[in-house]
């Protein structure tokens, strides 16, 4: 089939989906230790939909997986499973989730999809027969539903007349088109209407080897009736993927004709009468909540941000057009009033833009059940997770950067912030820890909080790590609480010695602070020992379009956001010193700040390096308020963030100090300062 | 030149579906990802020809088939199904549906279902 990167787009956006609500039931039924009926369903429909998607763009190994899960879970559905068999089944399920996820990933990278699920294959193989021999609790009255049917299937062979022609119809189907039983099954159903009596060869159309027979030899129906052999020519070419049929009379007692149909029997009705009664009611007092379904329609992220990116685009050409210097200083009241409600406008349209985008963090938090999940299963910990405000919501891009921060965070409360069962219960706490995950929105902020109730930081253990990668130079004493928890941000800070595969990978909470920085939020902790440690991160709710200055040092230019610029001046030379270790300084309003030449930090060449002729701005970043140097200031401007391209973030090293960049209207490029980094 | 509607709760078989349908002269006019839409839209639509898939949620495609059916006797269903759905193809037949197509399938396939009933 020919795949085209639409259908593979749609491919991969469903499947994750389906897989994701497939999370959500397993992770609900977990904590119930099985799952009822509807659950069972619904795995069932999913491994269905992902077994039909993905035979159709020929993953055989997803398929084939699908398929087996679907087997087992229609076996359940069918008989049940034992409670003892349910961790089990969940686990088994996780596994084939994790591996469908994996070879999806694969496949949005364009990498091949070359996972081996043979394991997964055989665990499923083994926990069916487990299934199989295990005494059944009871049978759900499905069980007999589907015998009903199967039953309903067989045709009944109906009173011969014995005045009216018979007919030999042979019919073989194209090769290929499967189930060929039933498709033989069709026609005799498609000739009932006419027909006083019908029997087929293969006599049991339902058998096992019935479809393999009828590609072999086809099908032969023989019936009786007074309708015109026209007619009953008509009927059986209306049948989908016929290959060729013929229709020819032949006598009652020939003895081709079965001896079922020979042999009077006082037999036959109409076993669809039944089913066909039941079809009167219609479901009107539904409609009205599809028509809301209606409504939402699921859009490419990309388009929202090349919608995004346009929006910023626009907001910037029109400060462009309003501010040109062609129009000069006379008054221009018409052109002023219109720029006004264009201005009004674009700020509507960007408002929208924004709102768009924003999606709710539950997405993100249940990922996090998962993750709990799977290591406390792993560390032997009982750990509940609770989720508290699923439904803020919050831009999709800040979504994307917060996903690597909570992981850690959460990774690092369920491998050393909760102690394992004894620990918890000498220190006279409930056995299973307890880690609560909140979203909440303040204004322009969403605070997201993740609280354990571990053993807490310690401060000792802290300090001495600190003391031994040379990170302090204060004495212990005069360090706050508050001062010690921050150390744990520094780079190059574990105190976790040994490497776990969940936690401890090299990656500290350094980088999660330059993740969330990244975006222009913040993070601190609270901690107190025994009782817990509580991570706050506070990030805007929207975080694409920024007010900025635009400055350049020699040729490159750069933005620094204007809420973090407290004042931009010429620098009076006679307030500039060097403080005792030689680092200059700037005394501002009687106060004295340090000075950041950014020629020398960025190693720009070909800038101003005279005081005298640069200008100096100050800024104030969470930690410390200090000035930095620069050439000469552009103004005020309205830009897009956009994000660095990922062949830059490999070298992290030299992006320090480097949040991101913008393109303005003039198609430069604008590198946007992070000033907590400086 | 038929009227289509496809019945699919997956996106994705839709898609696959009516791409297949574009090179030929049959117009798809409707969609449902579900037997209860598909049997609001077949009220509305009255398609020629339905594609109906069977594992759906909130009604699935055999239930969604006998609504059809009894608004219209003669509609031309066909089902979509997979290995393994037998009993419920052979219900789907035996309440009327015109045929049925098996998942994996081929454009080819799908064209002459639809050019048959036609």
């Amino acid at each position: 089939m020919n795949v085209d990167e639409s259908m593979l787009e749609v491919y991969i956006y469903e499947t994750q989906q389906l897989l994701e609500s497939l999370e959500d039931t397993l992770l609900r039924g977990e904590n119930e230790k099985r799952l009822d009926s509807d659950d069972i369903n619904e795995v069932f429909r999913v491994m269905h939909t992902i077994k039909g998607a993905s035979a159709m763009m020929e993953f055989e190994n997803m398929s084939k997986l699908a398929h087996s899960l679907e087997d087992m879970f229609s076996f359940i559905r069918e008989f049940g499973a034992p409670q003892s068999e349910w961790p089990n089944i969940f686990d088994l399920v996780f596994a084939a989730v994790a591996f469908f996820n994996n070879e999806v990933a694969k496949l949005q990278s364009k990498a091949p999809m070359d996972g081996d699920a043979s394991g997964i294959f055989e665990r499923i193989a083994v926990q069916l027969e487990r299934l199989k021999n295990a005494p059944s609790e009871d049978v759900p009255s499905k069980a007999n539903e589907s015998a009903q049917v199967k039953g309903a299937g067989n045709i009944a062979p109906e009173t011969p007349r014995s005045d009216a022609p018979c007919y030999k119809i042979k019919v073989v189907f194209q090769e290929n088109s499967q189930m060929e039983n039933l498709r033989a099954f069709g026609v005799v159903q498609s000739l009932k209407n006419v027909s006083l009596c019908t029997a087929t060869v293969p006599a049991d159309l339902n058998a096992e080897n019935a479809a393999q027979e009828i590609v072999r030899n086809g099908c032969l129906i023989f019936i009786q009736t007074n309708e015109n052999p026209d007619r009953i020519k008509e009927i059986v070419e209306g049948t989908l993927f016929l290959k060729s049929y013929s229709v020819v009379p032949i006598e009652i007692d020939d003895e081709e004709v079965p001896e079922t149909m020979r042999r009077k029997k006082d037999n036959g009705h109409d076993e669809s009468a039944q089913s066909k009664a039941s079809n009167g009611q219609t479901s009107d007092n539904t409609i009205v909540e599809t028509v809301s379904k209606q409504n939402f329609i699921s859009v490419n992220v990309n388009k929202l941000d090349t919608l995004l990116n346009i929006v910023g685009e626009i907001v910037t050409a029109q400060s462009m057009v309003i501010n040109n210097a062609d129009f000069g200083d006379a008054p221009h009241d018409s052109f002023d009033s219109a720029a006004q409600q264009l201005h009004a406008l674009i700020n509507e349209l960007q408002d929208i833009v924004m709102n768009i985008r924003m999606i709710p963090v539950s997405t993100l938090f249940q990922k996090m059940r998962r993750l709990v999940r799977d290591m406390a299963k792993k560390f032997d910990k009982d750990i509940d997770l609770e989720l508290i405000g699923e439904e803020t919501e919050v831009d999709k891009n800040v979504i994307d950067y917060l996903s690597d921060p909570l992981l850690h965070i959460i990774r690092n409360s369920v491998d050393h912030g909760i102690e394992d069962r004894e620990t918890r219960k000498k220190a006279g706490k409930p056995p299973r820890g307890k880690i609560t995950l909140e979203a909440h929105t303040t204004g322009s902020d969403v605070i997201v909080t993740i609280s354990d109730d571990g053993k807490g930081l310690q401060r000792d253990k802290i300090l001495k790590k600190a003391h031994e990668k040379g990170l302090i130079s204060k004495t212990d004493e005069e360090m706050t609480d508050k001062e010690v928890f921050s150390l744990i941000f520094l780079p190059g800070f574990s105190t976790k010695d040994e490497v776990t595969e969940f936690s401890g990978r090299g990656v500290g909470m350094d980088v999660v602070r330059k993740n969330i920085s990244l975006i222009g939020g913040s993070i601190s902790l609270e901690s107190e020992p025994g009782k817990g440690t509580t991570h706050i991160i506070r990030i805007p709710l929207t975080l694409t379009i920024i007010d900025g200055m635009k400055f350049n040092v020699g040729a490159m230019n750069f933005i620094v956001p204007t809420v973090s610029v407290r004042s931009a001046i010429q620098p009076d030379l006679n307030s500039i010193f060097k403080d005792p270790d030689g680092n200059e300084m700037v005394l501002l309003q009687e106060n004295c700040y340090p000075l950041l030449r950014l020629n020398q930090f960025f190693n720009v060449e070909g800038g101003v390096t005279e005081l005298s002729e640069g200008m100096i701005m100050l800024i104030t970043s969470e930690e410390k308020d200090f000035c930095i140097f620069f050439d000469h200031l552009d103004g005020e401007y309205q830009v897009v963030v956009k994000s660095l391209p990922s062949y830059l973030k490999h070298c992290s090293s030299s992006l320090d100090g480097i949040g991101g960049c913008a393109i303005l209207g003039d198609g430069s490029i604008n590198l946007i300062i992070d000033v907590n980094s400086l | 030149m038929s009227k289509v509607m496809i019945v699919d709760d997956a996106a994705f078989m839709r898609i696959t579906i009516k791409n297949m349908l574009k090179k030929s002269p049959h117009e798809v006019v409707g969609e449902a990802e579900n037997g209860r839409v598909a049997v609001e839209r077949y009220k509305a639509l009255r398609p020629d020809i339905i594609t109906m898939d069977i594992t759906m949620p909130e009604m699935d495609g055999l239930t969604a088939l006998k609504e059809i059916m009894s608004i219209n006797p003669s509609a031309n269903v066909i089902m979509v199904s997979a290995m393994g759905q037998e009993a419920m193809v052979r219900e789907a037949i035996m309440n009327g549906a015109k045929g049925f197509i098996v998942k994996p399938f081929k454009e080819d396939g799908i064209l002459a279902a639809i050019d048959k009933l036609a």
